[in-house]
């Protein structure tokens, strides 16, 4: 049996070292196979070894301060499954099983790792080098957290605002007021979501930029909403308008998910892409499900479009009488399929 | 004291005379032997036939192969059968093996307001009763003819006749509003149905869903056609000329709300038919209303006044449904414009399953084109054939007008 030995020395490195098929030792001493960057270790401080069963151990070898486990300080030997931590002076030893999975590896992002990436195959060709384009590095910090910060702030005045002219009770300003809060919430939660993520999978933990993504989506989908509303009022029942509001909505749902990937993985764009186009086309497809088994199901309450506009009448296109007449001939035949169902 | 004494002794009386000639009638589910529904009858023949309340007996024709009738006797029940109906004055003729010792005889009565009546009945099973009453005429603004009857009817009660200390049936209970106001079919429509009954024989089936689907078309075609033709009747409602009282037997009425809780105000004229029919225990039929709702607001913005706007037109005021009655809603939606105004008009419309060619429609209009004031008409038809849904909403389209 194998394991890893984590040395974490009082300075923070770190090193790794493989222990199983024959005996080390660990000490201050030059001497030791490993050797401890540690005022207070011993010059031989402890040795590994197979006790009586074959499992590896580790063995005092009468030091000074011996070896602690769980906060207990001891002279003897401590065996060594995966997930120990020892202390040996003020140097912290963790083993690791052998098969540990590791994240995937990040993508290098600065502008010289790129330039000589790409420039490899024409090196000493500097005029070459010059027309690799350069990735943009990652946004400052800083910076970032302003733009996140005035985007959600944004977002969420937009939302109370539209809720504001939504309503018409006295007291609206404090739904408006509760529909900012709320938005904030929730974008705030995904964000960290999508951050933890990120943490997760390439060691980067960037909230602001996910809070600027999603402030940004719900910014855009305010938008769509809006213009949606005027095309009902406009076209009522038109088939275009519906098939266009599922295009944009679709696409919404793809860049929002692409965007998060964006700074949540280590993923080329187009992989990103690929992903946010088949989380779009998953939420669709719910949607239609719903949607069809609510069109399915009875209900005495009718379903239609009341948006209704402020704009000059000459503005609006209208229909004639008989055109009418034809919605209601259209309307009877639905009705005589669906009673005829039964 | 003397009077009260006087007018009891006279109900009993009549309780003493009448009481055979009226029974209790039930239908009871077949496979479970529960009663759905009880009611009372009366006999009018000495073969006999009886007079009782279509909605007795409405779930019979829904579904016969459920139910059964029957009149209950003292200690026995005997089978009956329909034999004619008349969905729209709630009447059906029954038909038994049983030969009374005596019976009404119906047909035309002279009668005063404030006579003194009789009506006989079982309320809520408790056996055989009599309720004192007054006849006040018939009510107004019908579009067919109900007596007003002042007495206590109560459930149970609906099917027995209600007549005179002589034994002169003049109406048939049918239903009551409470207070002591209560409703009967004049006797007339019990002697036509009569006469319809005996004159077919026995040759004829049973009537069915088809027959009262007939009559309900026959019934909607006649007062239908007449709304909004001719000279139309219209009401000024702010800026906007509209119609109002369609025909004579509607009866309208206005309200404005003002209060400090909203920021808008609002004034509703209403029109509605007070003759709805039953048509079985979850349907009912033949209500025709038309709702104007004008809003106007100084203290909204635009913007905010037509979302207030949006909602008053997508508020939902049709009628109740039952699945096993009526399809789903399916509305169609246009910008509309007649000779004078721009509107959004929406139609929805729904099918009755088992009465074939019946609809309910609902025609909703926002008149469009003011920046702080709005209108929202609403048209409710139900029980009507879809060529009327479709000859009034475009009636209705067209007289709306600027003032």
């Amino acid at each position: 049996m194998e394991v890893i030995l984590e040395v974490e020395h009082p300075n923070g490195s770190r090193t790794w070292h493989r222990v199983g098929t024959q005996p080390l030792t660990l000490g201050r001493g030059f001497s030791n196979d490993i050797i401890l960057h540690d005022p207070y270790a011993d010059a031989r401080h402890a040795r590994v070894r197979r006790d009586e069963s074959g499992a590896l151990a580790l063995e005092d070898l009468g030091s000074v301060n011996g070896l602690v486990v769980n906060a207990e300080r001891l002279h003897g030997t401590v065996g060594l499954q995966p997930g120990t931590e020892i202390r040996v002076g003020r140097t912290t030893l963790r083993i690791h099983d052998p098969d540990e999975v590791v994240p995937a590896a990040l993508l290098d992002e600065t502008p010289t790792a790129r330039q000589v990436e790409h420039a490899m195959p024409h090196a000493g060709s500097p005029a070459q080098a010059a027309h690799v384009r350069l990735h943009t590095p990652p946004p400052r910090p800083l910076a970032s957290r302003l733009v996140a910060t005035a985007l959600a702030a944004t977002a969420a005045l937009a939302m109370g605002f539209n809720m504001w002219l939504g309503s018409a009770e006295r007291a609206s300003g404090s739904s408006a007021v509760s529909t900012a809060l709320g938005f904030i919430l929730l974008a705030v939660v995904w964000a960290a979501i999508w951050a933890a993520i990120g943490r997760v999978a390439i060691h980067r933990f960037s909230f602001a930029l996910h809070l600027a993504v999603v402030s940004a989506a719900f910014l855009v989908l305010l938008a769509i909403i809006t213009v949606q509303d005027w095309l009902n009022f406009l076209f009522p029942d038109s088939d275009a308008v519906t098939t266009l509001a599922a295009i944009v909505n679709f696409s919404l749902v793809a860049a929002l998910i692409a965007w998060h990937l964006r700074f949540s993985s280590g993923l080329r764009p187009r992989h990103r892409w690929r992903i946010g186009i088949m989380g779009a086309a998953i939420a669709v497809g719910i949607g239609a499900v719903f949607s069809l088994t609510e069109k399915e199901t009875f209900s005495d309450v009718p379903v239609f479009s009341s948006a209704i506009k402020p704009v000059a009448t000459k503005w609006i296109p209208t229909s004639t009488l008989e055109d009418f007449s034809q919605v209601s001939r259209s309307l009877k035949e639905q009705v005589d399929a669906m009673s005829a169902k039964k | 004291m003397l009077q009260s004494q006087e007018s009891s002794s006279a109900a009993s009386g009549v309780f003493r005379r009448f009481a055979e000639r009226v029974v209790k009638v039930q239908v009871v589910e077949t496979s479970s032997s529960a009663k759905a529904t009880i009611g009372s009858a009366f006999f009018v023949t000495n073969r006999g036939h009886l007079i009782t309340n279509y909605h007795v007996v409405s779930q019979l024709i829904f579904a016969p192969e459920r139910y059964r009738a029957e009149l209950v006797e003292a200690t026995s029940t005997r089978p009956v059968a329909v034999l004619a109906i008349d969905v729209v004055h709630d009447l059906v003729v029954l038909g038994s093996a049983v030969r009374p010792p005596s019976h009404f005889a119906i047909g035309s009565n002279s009668i005063e307001q404030g006579d003194r009546l009789y009506a006989l009945g079982h309320p809520e099973d408790l056996g055989l009763s009599i309720v004192e009453g007054t006849y006040n005429g018939l009510l107004p603004h019908t579009l067919h003819p109900r007596i007003h009857f002042t007495g206590s009817l109560n459930a149970g009660m609906s099917g027995g006749p209600t007549i005179t200390g002589d034994g002169r049936v003049i109406g048939v209970n049918v239903a009551t509003a409470g207070d002591q106001l209560s409703f009967l079919v004049p006797v007339q429509r019990a002697a036509d149905l009569l006469e319809r009954a005996l004159s077919s024989g026995n040759s004829t089936l049973p009537p069915t869903l088809a027959e009262v689907g007939r009559q309900l078309r026959d019934y909607q075609d006649v007062y239908v056609k007449g709304m909004f033709a001719g000279a139309t009747k219209k009401v000024d409602l702010g800026p906007y000329s509209l119609v109002t009282e369609p025909a004579p037997f509607f009866r309208c009425w206005a309200d404005a709300t003002r209060t400090e809780e909203v920021p808008y105000e609002k004034v509703e004229h209403r029109c509605a038919t007070d003759d709805y029919l039953f048509i079985t225990g979850d349907q009912s039929s033949g209500m025709v209303s038309v709702n104007h709702e004008l809003i106007s607001s100084r203290s909204l913005n635009t913007l905010r006044f037509y979302s207030l706007f949006t909602g008053r037109f997508g508020t939902d005021n049709t009628p109740y449904g039952d699945e096993e009655h009526v399809t789903s809603w399916r509305c169609g939606t246009r910008n509309v414009r007649n000779s004078d105004a721009t509107m959004r008009a929406v139609l929805c419309v729904r099918a009755y399953r088992k009465l074939r060619e019946l609809y309910d429609g609902v025609l909703k209009v926002a008149v469009l084109g003011q920046p702080k004031t709005g209108l929202v008409s609403t048209l409710t038809l139900s029980g009507v054939t879809f060529a009327n849904i479709d000859l009034i909403s475009r009636r209705y389209l067209e007289l709306i007008s600027w003032k």
